[in-house]
């Protein structure tokens, strides 16, 4: 599936939303039984762009979680000696 | 501007604030129902060099519920984009903006807009591209700048091939809502009621604070059938079908980053702003749930009900206007849940309550702005909606020129707990009083005494203040009530 980011959305919008695939460009609250979220996405998540930045969060130092953000997608990557290495490196 | 700056970390980010909402059937093609999302409170219309656009960062939707449950059935999603044609001129135009596609104009922007459709039968939504790089006319900077800009407005109609019988909309408009902010913040010492006011003073008219600024205007037009459930006609008014539930948003990627000039964002997109029915987040939330409210679904606001079901605002009325609300004070003392108010704002009105007249959504609790649409326009509109006896008005949907906050002051005041506790009266004072002007004595035509014009056709919101002129009126050009 073709990544989907701000920049695709524009740029690609007018050749079709087949060439973007209906699934990866449903917001997921749209979904039948989706639960109720406080950060709603609203546009398409495809695999990480490589295109634009690419933002590490590490969002519990704790377990080792880091949120990995590219284009609109994002997932948690769980590792915490990496996690600890990029503590050490940021101080 | 019923929900302009109503929260406090909306409030630093205007371009994705999202003012008013109002959901109606097109008076003029009464096929159609017209959906109007503002954004960019209180727009100075001489804000130059760098005009008001809508936000490249911001992902605008329209989002319709046909089956009550709060959730989305359709969007309508919006991005924009802007082009420079000459980096080396400070000026927004460098003459005469003639046509869309004036060279004169040096800061065009566009826009992408896309109509997402879930299927509650399982069957995965589709995505429909409506347009690409559709043009938004500019902002009225003054008449050398744009000569005409009327023709350049509706020339900025769009009408997508792909959805036949759709008309689109976006870019800069009149504020339509008028109200007196001035007044009502300043501890609800309403002009023309200080007499009997907590601080004192005379009456003296309203004073219209939306008079002489702009918004930014998104604006679909669609018929019935391509947004009730099942491609119903909407032709009978106890068809639950008829019902839809409008609300709009803004939405952010997680992540900004700045450097060098250049702004990159990153992640997920979240909300951060939303709008249904005007004025709940901005007077019936308590401070310390405003962005949390801005940031949820309208499927989750049975977690607010509290604050409808005693509004702060209702228990205020009686210490602000001490004489004048003594059921009010009776009604507040007893702890009474508001169910009028829950009924108005979160489920619908069900049949019954109001005679020949329903737009119940179900029990689920949601902020939604609920527009029946089986009910044709009115011929003579009340600008007090419902309350005036017009079915068309407020709170069924919300047209451009309904009163929507005489409406709601008036619903708080207790006027409308009768309607689902007979034994009570309201107090003469909730079915009078008004903020800017009287309502019982106007029409949408002479909101022009305020400084509030519209139009008869899509996008009925008016021409834009321009920059020239607009400043160099006076308050009391306009803007005064009676």
């Amino acid at each position: 599936m073709d990544p989907v980011t701000r920049r695709t959305f524009l740029k690609r919008a007018g050749v079709g939303a087949a060439a973007v695939g209906v699934a990866a460009t449903v917001p997921s609250f749209l979904r039948n039984g989706a639960k109720p979220s406080k950060v709603t996405p609203a546009v398409p998540m495809g695999r990480v762009s490589q295109e634009g930045p690419v933002v590490a969060h590490i969002s519990d130092a704790n377990t080792g979680d880091i949120t990995l953000m590219s284009g609109t997608k994002e997932v948690t990557y769980h590792n915490p000696a990496l996690a600890r290495e990029l503590l050490r490196a940021s101080r | 501007m019923s929900s302009h700056r109503e929260a406090p970390s909306i409030a630093k980010d205007p371009v994705a604030d999202n003012t008013d909402v109002y959901a109606f059937v097109s008076p003029d093609d009464p096929s159609t129902v017209t959906i109007i999302a503002n954004f960019i409170p209180l727009e100075e219309p001489g804000g130059g060099p760098n005009f008001y656009e809508f936000g490249n960062d911001v992902l605008y939707e329209i989002v319709i519920d046909q089956t009550g449950d709060g959730n989305a059935n359709i969007i309508y999603q919006f991005l924009f984009e802007t082009e420079v044609r000459n980096d080396n001129i400070f000026l927004y135009n460098t003459g005469p903006i003639s046509s869309l596609s004036d060279a004169n104009w040096n800061r065009p922007q566009f826009y992408t807009v896309r109509r997402v459709v879930d299927y509650s039968n399982g069957m995965e939504p589709s995505v429909t591209t409506l347009g690409t790089h559709v043009p938004c006319p500019p902002c009225n900077i003054g008449p050398v700048s744009i000569p005409n800009y009327p023709a350049l407005a509706s020339a900025a109609i769009y009408a997508p091939a792909a959805a036949p019988g759709t008309k689109i909309f976006a870019g800069q408009r009149a504020e339509g809502f008028y109200v007196d902010l001035g007044a009502i913040f300043n501890l609800g010492d309403l002009r023309p009621f200080q007499e009997v006011w907590l601080g004192g003073g005379s009456a003296t008219p309203g004073v219209n604070s939306g008079a002489g600024k702009n918004v930014h205007t998104i604006a679909i037009q669609v018929p019935k059938t391509q947004l009730l459930q099942g491609n119903y006609s909407g032709s009978s008014p106890t068809d639950p079908r008829s019902t839809i539930g409008v609300w709009a948003r803004s939405l952010r990627q997680k992540v900004t980053l700045e450097s060098g000039g250049i702004t990159q964002t990153v992640g997920p997109y979240s909300q951060i702003s939303r709008l249904g029915n005007p004025l709940v987040n901005e007077v019936l939330i308590g401070m310390g749930f405003k962005d949390s409210w801005n940031s949820r679904m309208p499927q989750d606001d049975s977690q607010f009900a509290a604050d409808y079901e005693h509004p702060a605002l209702a228990s205020l009325l009686p210490t602000l206007y001490p004489t004048v609300f003594p059921n009010l004070a009776a009604l507040n003392k007893s702890g009474a849940s508001r169910a009028d108010i829950v009924a108005i704002l979160l489920t619908g009105l069900p049949a019954g309550v109001v005679t020949g007249f329903q737009n119940y959504t179900g029990s689920t609790q949601s902020d939604l702005l609920r527009l029946n649409v089986a009910y044709a326009p009115s011929s003579n509109p009340s600008l007090l909606g419902l309350l005036g006896g017009d079915v068309a008005g407020f709170p069924n949907g919300r047209r451009v020129f309904d009163d929507v906050t005489t409406i709601e002051l008036r619903a708080l005041a207790g006027l409308t707990y009768a309607l689902v506790d007979k034994s009570y009266t309201p107090d003469k004072a909730a079915g009078e009083i008004y903020p800017v002007i009287d309502p019982a004595t106007n029409t949408p035509a002479s909101l022009s005494s305020i400084g509030v014009t519209y139009l008869s056709s899509f996008p009925y919101l008016g021409t834009p203040y321009d920059g020239f002129d607009t400043p160099a009126k006076t308050t009391t050009d306009y803007g005064t009530g009676s």
